[in-house]
């Protein structure tokens, strides 16, 4: 028999510790890391431990619940779906003789299904991005904590860009993952790798341009205007964005109705909606070169101005950091009475 | 050993510390006092590397800080004014987070983290988030953390505040021990009854400008004044303050506009 199995079938030799015994052995010790993974791991903590998130503080309770939150809905409709592709089912034809015909939807009811997909990863994972708004950059607590302990400050930018990566990854994942193995089963596409690639390629670029522009904007309202009036509008963006989000997720059975009028045309309409452009990539790769020219227009819109706003939040992110560490440096220093340029002026005036 | 030379640093031409310079020696309990806003925590903050200064230097064993920070906050215990923790980590959580940002191993940190909580009458709190933690329970964690890594050189600033009377009898006579374990300890308080029980040295600050670097007792000898209280009264030339709260009464008692 195989050791490992023999160990589990075997009776211990130690004796059964009560809970006393195992409280007094104390916590379980920690594996030895390095001082980036545990800053990582400290900003990854602190994404879950704000007010928002987590109210009163059991961080871990709030991780599972927000994770089931996001990543069920796509999940549960992808279900839906199983019996709409299914030969027993029947889809109801207008202007047919007979009222019912086997089948799958027709291909605009497909693009559709596709859509809400790509619509869900840019909802999700623009507001996550929204949330975490506030911890995105350095704030007084981390300043004054970390600021003092023996840690190079490019290690510590480091360490919160890559935990911003890795929030953004692990919504990713979470808003995607379980819709995107049930879908093949439920779609039961006729090309299933060229679905894969056109589905996961099409919801991750769709939820990273949502972080991506999220993240770029904060960044650069925040460079180019400074804290104070950053402050000032931040609420009310975070509030317009938050609506635009949700708006754009709970009208989406009213405005998909309108989408193959809108694609058929390719007007304006398509450049100035973000999810049409990873609807392009999407159906673009699925279905290949034999796809309609409009798809390939907005996978190619989609493509540049994911990777533009990409670039424009790794750009834009070290500016903004580097401002917002600079505020609370100041922020930690008296504010002299005579601070305001004619104040200072008319004392240099005076003093000559 | 901590030196500081020449220190000059304004806010937007408007001088908080001018030409401040001092030494704290290994085995030295150095009393930092000044009223509230004439440079204190400016010095503290430019010695602990949280701003930089515009003029002069800060040395530490020999070597500007700047030139090595990392190295230098190695080195560094640091109480700050204010209790700023993550609130929503328990005692243990963050005595285990600064260990392990610090760089000690797992093992050392278990034994260091428990051990001072127990000492620190905040063993029955360890697993307790520290946002149920009251003031004092705070400034002991905050005085836990920053003896973890067996620093140096040590700044306390206002420690005791929040700390009761018996926390406060055993942090006095833990700053004699660090001192007699050749710690470099620079302690700023508003407390002069205890600056001058347990302070080597004083330095006297105002106006962003040092105004006595030396021992109360020659400092009481030299001013022929009784107490530390007198000398620091007449060095700031403070106020009136029974004229002070007597018009304090006056405006609080007043019915008309």
């Amino acid at each position: 028999m195989h050791k490992s199995i023999e160990r589990l079938i075997l009776m211990s030799d130690a004796d059964v510790l009560g809970l006393n015994g195992q409280a007094a052995l104390g916590a379980a010790r920690q594996p030895e890391r390095s001082q980036f993974s545990h800053l990582l791991r400290h900003f990854l903590d602190r994404f879950f431990n704000h007010e928002t998130a987590s109210p009163d503080g059991d961080a871990k309770a709030h991780m599972v619940l927000i994770a089931c939150a996001t990543g069920l809905p796509p999940f549960i409709v992808a279900i839906y779906l199983w019996p709409l592709y299914h030969a027993f089912i029947s889809i109801p034809r207008p202007h047919h003789h007979t009222a019912w015909v086997p089948g799958p939807p027709p291909y605009w009811v497909q693009v559709n299904h596709h859509f809400f997909f790509v619509v869900y990863s840019f909802v999700a994972l623009g507001i996550a991005t929204v949330f975490q708004w506030d911890l995105f950059f350095p704030d007084l607590l981390d300043l004054l904590v970390l600021n003092t302990l023996p840690i190079p400050d490019r290690r510590l930018f480091v360490a919160r860009v890559t935990a911003i990566a890795v929030l953004i990854a692990g919504f990713l994942f979470d808003a995607n993952v379980l819709a995107a193995a049930v879908l093949p089963l439920s779609l039961h596409p006729p090309h299933l790798m060229r679905f894969l690639v056109g589905h996961v390629l099409a919801v991750a670029a769709a939820g990273l341009f949502a972080a991506a522009f999220i993240l770029a904007l904060q960044g650069l309202l925040l460079f180019v205007f400074g804290e104070r009036w950053f402050r000032k509008i931040s609420l009310l963006l975070q509030g317009a964005i938050l609506a635009v989000l949700l708006l754009m997720l709970l009208l989406f059975p009213v405005y998909s109705g309108a989408t193959a009028a809108v694609l058929r045309s390719g007007g304006d309409a398509t450049r100035w909606f973000p999810p049409f452009w990873f609807l392009g990539i999407y159906q673009r790769l699925m279905e290949g070169p034999s796809a309609l020219p409009v798809y390939t227009q907005l996978a190619r819109l989609g493509c540049a101005l994911a990777l533009g706003t990409i670039g424009l939040a790794f750009l834009v992110y070290p500016l903004a950091y580097r401002r917002r560490a600079f505020h609370w440096w100041k922020a930690q220093t008296p504010a002299p009475a005579a601070t305001r340029w004619c104040g200072r002026c008319i004392s240099c005036f005076i003093s000559r | 050993m901590l030196e500081v030379h020449n220190l000059f640093k304004s806010y937007r031409g408007i001088p908080a510390v001018e030409n401040v310079s001092f030494r704290v020696a290994p085995g030295e309990v150095v009393g930092f006092l000044g009223p509230n806003g004439v440079g204190k925590s400016t010095t503290v903050k430019i010695i602990t590397g949280l701003l930089r200064q515009d003029d002069g230097f800060v040395l530490f064993d020999g070597r500007d800080i700047h030139e090595d920070m990392v190295s230098f906050r190695a080195t560094l215990g640091y109480v700050p004014e204010d209790a700023h923790l993550y609130t929503y980590l328990s005692g243990l959580e963050y005595l285990q987070l600064v260990g392990r940002l610090r760089g000690l191993p797992e093992a050392l940190i278990e034994s260091k983290a428990m051990d001072l909580l127990r000492l620190f009458n905040l063993d029955s709190w360890e697993f307790s988030p520290i946002s149920l933690y009251s003031k004092g329970m705070r400034q002991r964690v905050l005085i836990a953390a920053s003896l973890l890594h067996d620093p140096k050189l040590l700044i306390f600033d206002e420690p005791l505040s929040g700390l009761d009377v018996v926390s406060a009898r055993l942090f006095k006579d833990l700053l004699d021990l660090l001192a007699s374990e050749g710690k470099a300890v620079l302690y700023i308080s508003h407390v002069l009854e205890v600056v001058e029980q347990i302070c080597s040295r004083v330095i006297v600050i105002a106006e962003g400008k040092l105004l006595a670097d030396a021992a109360p007792s020659e400092l009481t000898k030299l001013m022929r004044l009784p107490n530390l209280e007198s000398v620091f009264a007449q060095l700031i030339q403070q106020r009136d303050t029974r004229n002070q709260a007597e018009q304090i009464v006056e405006v609080m008692r007043s019915t008309h506009a």
